[in-house]
């Protein structure tokens, strides 16, 4: 079963990405927990979102390029998740505080490696 | 219960749960944009509560209320929302007419049956979902689908083309036109401009029509090797969605000599059946395939990007959205019902088993808190009418005006008011034309201070817009009853101030509820029947007691018969708690208020009574903060508390008289008074004798 991510502003301008294995999704929720002397849990979900974080080597400078200039242009993307046939899109932004790739990957000048931050909205 | 709501809604408040909020301007909704929710705050001082919220404006969307400044003076609601869970689809009326019901349109009461070799169906409905039939027309050919505007329909015909109908307010058809182009076509959908008919020889036909239903054949289009559904966003994008059996879904693009230009496709392992959309998403019925139907989302260029597929059953047909609910017609499993997100995702809810052959749905939304109503088909009953309850299931919870927005940083900030704002800068009267009432009812005077000098809204029912009108006919009851006049006289008086006068003459609460209403309640009124409200010690985030010795009254003046042309108090009546000041002295208080008096002894005694009865001992105030549950209740309502600490058992009742909602946390802080309760006993008027006395 083919195990698949990508990333892009629309499914034809896509890039497959090859994380590394520590990558990361995890669900997060917007939540109010309060608990009374006594005991009782008042617990309220007012929403949810997911973040995926992805470090990233050996990315081509084709592709490195790419993926910084989204971050300076806040672009709205897509974030593909497919697995065998299924495929789950995601809304998503970086959330990077810097640009995604910013060192080379040494000795190498034409590849580099960083790590993308994804956030849904 | 004070919120109209289900008993599910009050379980996720008591108990927890997933809660969203909304937020409205006018009609649009902001939820999304907001950076925190408010706290909401109501007082029984009769001063206008304002709160502010950060909204996002990164795209500049807000700005439309700077630029036209007109219409920046809107509305603002917030609800209360808890996912309730799906209660599935209940059926509540069926009928059957002969023929097979295909597929249906839905519009301002009139519901249209496509019914293959009988014809079009033409049904009335209610909002409690009942059906009437009303008439039918049965041309030739086989009708697959219909759509309506407002004064005709329009039917697919099969092999005999197309046909449009006039109908009345009471349903009945009467054929217009026809117009056969060749093909076949099996559903129609239309605007304005356009009728378009799916055919499934060729592609899409494309009609003209005028105000008469006369028929204009304008071009086919070909798209696939046929179409059997087309639907359109209905924005001037000009987007259309087209099912094409085996060759999947297409967008396309038509231009105003109704030409369509096919932009996008999807195929998938099944038939692309029915199609519906909005201005964002997509949803098509797969049949026989691996799912029931799919979930799309596209661009304003019509570009597709597939999101999810409702993978419960696999032989979808007829589909329809609305209010994110997603209503599938599966020709062998019957219902399917799923919920879709703001990114198109699905997750399924539920499914009605109803007989084979279920292959039109069509849905029709009421506001919240009704569910949706939902129509559908199968070969046993013909046409079903159910509801289908709305999850999340959403109550008013405030209601007020936009006062104020400020821009910074890509923020809006609004600031909004309740309808107290409005009477702020009101006055009744002058020193030239000065305003009186003389011995009538002080309800009555309330009623003229809103109304005919505040610009309330004067219906006298419930459908008034400002005044909650069965709150004020309880509350002038009371009065009623214990045959209370008074005496006003307004020179000048702003209006927030005589009611406020009038409320604190009378020992009364007057505050805006959640629907943005008036609405009153008399302290120390009789009723304790209704207070089903307990907040258990377990219960409470925060507990206070707040005791204030200066707060005791037990000699208590009321001065009536104002002499407003010598402005002094004829008369005073006192009424004296000798219990209490044997015990911690005396501790007087006089009511004197120029704009609004008492005009008989009996009245001015019956307040004062009350006044010492009520205050003799120094009145407890208690503050309980709880969760979300504390929402469903109002002002001046009474309600239970325990608390093992300071001997509080549920066997007292005290009043709330501030209620604050913190729609960020969940949290709901409110203040009990034990002085207005009056719990356990009630003031008599003897009409004999005209004396008070105590019923203890």
């Amino acid at each position: 079963m083919t195990f698949r991510l990508s990333l892009g502003p629309s499914s034809a301008t896509e890039i497959t990405v090859y994380p590394e294995w520590d990558y990361g999704f995890q669900t997060n929720q917007t939540r109010s927990d309060m608990r009374t002397p006594a005991g009782k849990l008042y617990q309220y979900n007012f929403g949810s979102y997911q973040t995926f974080d992805l470090d990233l080597k050996y990315v081509p400078s084709s592709e490195a390029v790419v993926v910084n200039s989204w971050f300076d242009s806040n672009t709205k993307l897509l974030f593909f998740v497919t697995s065998g046939t299924a495929t789950e899109v995601h809304s998503v932004v970086m959330m990077n505080d810097e640009s995604p790739f910013n060192q080379f990957e040494e000795p190498n000048e034409s590849l580099w490696k960083g790590s993308i931050e994804l956030g849904t909205y | 219960m004070t919120l109209d709501v289900s008993s599910e809604f009050i379980d996720v408040l008591r108990d927890g749960g997933s809660v969203s909020n909304r937020l409205f301007i006018g009609s649009s909704d902001y939820s999304n944009r907001v950076q925190s929710w408010p706290k909401i705050k109501r007082k029984s001082d009769l001063k206008s509560q304002s709160m502010t919220i950060k909204l996002a404006n990164h795209d500049g969307g807000l700005n439309s209320f700077y630029e036209d400044t007109y219409n920046s003076a809107v509305e603002v609601s917030i609800e209360l929302g808890v996912e309730t869970g799906s209660e599935g689809f209940t059926i509540v009326d069926s009928d059957d007419n002969g023929g097979t019901y295909l597929n249906f349109w839905a519009n301002s009461g009139h519901l249209f049956c496509a019914t293959g070799n009988n014809g079009v169906h033409s049904y009335l409905y209610d909002s409690s979902g009942t059906l009437e039939f009303a008439n039918k027309i049965n041309d030739t050919g086989i009708c697959g689908g219909v759509w309506a505007n407002d004064t005709h329909l329009f039917a697919a015909n099969g092999q005999s083309g197309l046909s449009s109908y006039a109908f009345t307010s009471s349903g009945n058809l009467t054929s217009t036109d026809s117009n056969d182009p060749g093909g076949i076509p099996s559903d129609i959908w239309g605007n304005t401009d356009f009728v378009f008919a799916a055919n499934t020889s060729g592609g899409i036909d494309v009609f003209s029509y005028d105000s008469s239903g006369s028929l204009t054949y304008i071009k086919s289009n070909d798209v696939g090797s046929g179409c059997v559904d087309v639907f359109g966003n209905g924005d001037d994008r000009n987007i259309l969605v087209m099912g094409a059996s085996a060759m999947g879904l297409y967008t396309g693009v038509y231009s105003s000599d109704g030409t369509i230009t096919t932009i996008d496709q999807s195929c998938f392992g099944g038939e692309a059946w029915g199609v519906w959309c909005d201005e964002s998403s997509i949803i098509v019925g797969e049949y026989q395939g691996s799912a029931c139907m799919r979930s799309y989302t596209y661009n304003d260029s019509a570009e597709l990007t597939f999101i999810d597929a409702g993978s419960n059953s696999s032989s979808g047909k007829g589909v329809f959205s609305i209010r994110d609910q997603v209503y599938v017609a599966d020709e062998v499993s019957g219902l399917q019902i799923y919920s879709k997100d703001s990114n198109g995702k699905l997750t399924f809810l539920s499914k009605k088993s109803l007989s084979d052959n279920t292959v039109g749905v069509v849905a029709v939304d009421y506001s919240s808190p009704n569910p949706i109503n939902v129509f559908a088909t199968n070969n046993l009953d013909g046409l079903i009418s159910g509801w289908h309850k709305y999850s999340p299931e959403y109550a008013n919870i405030y209601t007020g005006d936009l006062t104020n927005i400020k821009y910074r940083d890509r923020l809006a900030t609004v600031t909004t008011k309740d309808k107290l704002w409005r009477l702020t800068d009101s006055i009744i009267g002058t020193n030239e034309t000065p305003v009186s009432f003389t011995n009538i009812i002080p309800t009555d005077i309330a009623w003229d201070i809103m109304t005919c000098y505040g610009g309330m809204d004067t219906v006298q029912s419930d459908s008034n817009v400002d005044i909650d009108y069965d709150s004020f006919l309880a509350w002038s009851s009371i009065f009623s009853s214990d045959n209370i006049d008074m005496s006003a006289y307004y020179d000048g008086d702003k209006i927030l101030t005589a009611l406020s006068d009038l409320a604190e003459a009378t020992r009364s609460t007057i505050w805006i509820n959640e629907d943005g209403k008036f609405e009153f309640d008399r302290f120390g009124g009789i009723t304790v029947a209704s207070e089903t409200f307990t907040i258990l010690e377990r219960e409470q985030l925060d507990f206070e007691v707040d005791v204030t010795a200066k707060d005791a009254v037990n000699n208590y003046g009321v001065n009536y018969n104002w002499d407003v042309e010598s402005s002094y108090f004829v008369n005073i009546d006192y009424s004296v708690n000798s219990d209490s000041v044997s015990n911690i002295g005396e501790l007087s208080e006089n009511l004197e208020i120029e704009s609004i008096w008492y005009t008989n002894q009996t009245n001015a005694s019956l307040i004062g009574q009350r006044e010492v009865f009520l205050y003799g001992k120094p009145p407890k105030v208690w503050q309980a903060a709880t969760g979300l549950v504390g929402a469903d209740k109002t002002l001046s309502q009474l309600s239970r508390l325990v608390n093992s600490f300071y001997g509080v058992t549920s066997a007292d009742v005290w009043r709330v008289t501030e209620q604050q909602i913190d729609l960020g946390s969940g949290r709901v802080d409110l203040t009990f008074d034990s002085a207005v309760s009056l719990y356990g006993f009630y003031l008599d008027i003897d009409s004999l004798d005209q004396t008070s006395r105590f019923l203890l």
